[in-house]
């Protein structure tokens, strides 16, 4: 439980502040809900810093900065398609006012609503650390070291021009966990496929991408199936949304699908 | 530590100080006797505690009161006392929208939210603004039907 509260005026006054025992204090979807995960002696304010705000179109890519909110995206008109269609995966039009896409990426969950379309498109991420340096990765290199980069403020998000990106999310309702959000994406010429899958993996499917690339012909669901149940990443455990068979059997049919369509040009 | 926090409560400026972590919901209700707003599950999910911060529906149960310094906030005793808060409270009795009213605010927020940005919704466009927004005793039929009630009578007031 927080017992400090600061506001921070700059990205790098923001990100000085931070040590083990605080957290941004973003949207405050999560920090501050009964039963949140995020456990934080200090909650550092990061509304009110400029640098953080707004979309702008660059050379090769979108710019988002981290504190847009689910509904800045969905409403503005220079993000792409694909990202609007994550955003109202989360189904309340007043969480949306408030969640942000920097801390959905900085909490990384496995039913994260944003993290498989932008693993998919091969997004950018710009984090600030301590000293104030700027660093520039990708999110699935941020999502793979998290501990590494846990104590940076995520500046913006950077999506790739040239992306698109098909994305489906399977849950019990549109307010339910998520237990599979499944996205396909081509960007650079590259296919890659990503997978937020409840209590087990979030994160890109290279070994599937790549055979699904490297094929002459489209893959048919068993074949797909197979290479599902090859991924060692993918233990699924049974529980109630589904035995581990089912949710592999979901999975490989949705692959298919949503390869079908960006490759079709249905994104 | 106790801090100092300035906003603008219904119009009015007002400030508290207090431990900027205290939840504004809880602020609101006890300092500034705001009651009309309720709490529900505590976690953003039910939209009971829903409130208007800088012309946007938030929930306040998750918001710390810190947050609120600067900004710009209305409740349901601000819209209520409005001309289209009046027609949108009148279009609910005379629908039969409310059973045990604890989701109503919330609700009331929510249409004002929505007719404002769009004075003639569609059916499915009333059911997306109510979003955050849940009811356990109505089935939302009659509060979407009240919400279309509000729009036809409230005619140009929401274009203002
Ligand atoms: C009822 C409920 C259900 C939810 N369901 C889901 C779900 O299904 N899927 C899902 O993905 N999320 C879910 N969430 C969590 C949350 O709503 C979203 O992930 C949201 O995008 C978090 O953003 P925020 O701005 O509210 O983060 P905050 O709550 O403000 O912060 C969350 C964490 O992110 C860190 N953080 C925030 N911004 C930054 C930044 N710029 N740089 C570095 N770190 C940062 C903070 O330090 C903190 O640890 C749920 C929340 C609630 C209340
Ligand atoms: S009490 Fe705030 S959303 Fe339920
Ligand atoms: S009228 Fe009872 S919760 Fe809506």
């Amino acid at each position: 439980m927080a017992d400090k509260f600061v506001i921070a005026a700059s990205a790098a006054e923001a990100a000085a502040l931070r040590d083990g025992d605080s957290a941004f204090l973003a949207g405050g979807t999560e920090i501050n809900r009964l039963g949140s995960s995020v456990d934080a002696g200090t909650l550092i304010s990061i509304g009110r810093i400029a640098e953080l705000d707004g979309v702008s179109i660059q050379e090769d890519c979108v710019r988002i900065g981290a504190m847009c909110t689910f509904q800045d995206i969905v409403e503005n008109k220079d993000v792409p398609q694909f990202l609007k269609d994550a955003c109202l995966f989360m189904g309340s039009r007043t969480k949306r006012n408030m969640a942000t896409i920097g801390g959905n990426v900085a909490l990384g969950r496995t039913d994260s609503y944003l993290c498989a379309t932008l693993l998919a498109c091969h997004a950018g991420i710009i984090l600030r650390d301590a000293e104030g340096t700027s660093i520039r990765r990708c999110v699935k290199g941020y999502l793979e070291d998290r501990a590494q980069y846990s104590d940076m403020l995520i500046e913006a998000l950077l999506i790739p021009g040239d992306a698109v990106v098909v994305s489906k999310r399977y849950s019990n309702t549109v307010q339910s966990h998520a237990v599979l959000t499944v996205s396909a994406g081509l960007s650079g010429g590259l296919l890659r496929i990503a997978v937020a899958a409840r209590d087990t993996y979030l994160g890109l499917l290279p070994e599937i991408s790549t055979a699904i690339a490297g094929a002459e012909k489209p893959l048919s669901d068993e074949a797909i199936l197979k290479l599902v149940n090859g991924c060692p990443q993918l233990a699924f455990r049974q529980d109630m949304f589904g035995s581990p068979e089912y949710k592999r059997y979901l999975l490989a049919v949705t692959i298919a699908d949503l390869v079908a369509k960006v490759r079709g040009g249905e994104a | 530590m106790d801090m100092k926090i300035c906003f603008k409560l219904n119009g009015k400026d007002v400030s508290v100080t207090t431990d900027p972590l205290r939840r504004l919901i809880d602020v609101l209700r006890e300092d500034f006797g705001c009651k009309g707003v309720k709490e529900g599950c505590s976690e953003g999910e039910c939209g009971a505690c829903s409130i208007i911060l800088n012309g946007k529906m938030v929930t306040r149960c998750i918001i710390p009161v810190g947050a609120a310094d600067g900004q710009e906030i209305m409740t349901i005793e601000g819209v209520s006392a409005t001309e289209k808060g009046q027609t949108i409270v009148q279009a609910f009795a005379d629908g039969g929208a409310v059973q045990c009213g604890f989701c109503i605010p919330g609700m009331v927020i929510a249409a004002y939210c929505l007719l404002n940005g769009n004075p003639d919704p569609t059916e499915d466009e009333i059911r997306l603004g109510i979003s955050g927004n849940i009811c356990r005793c109505t089935g939302y039929d009659l509060i979407v039907e009240s919400i279309r009630l509000a729009a036809k009578r409230g005619g140009d007031i929401w274009k203002k």
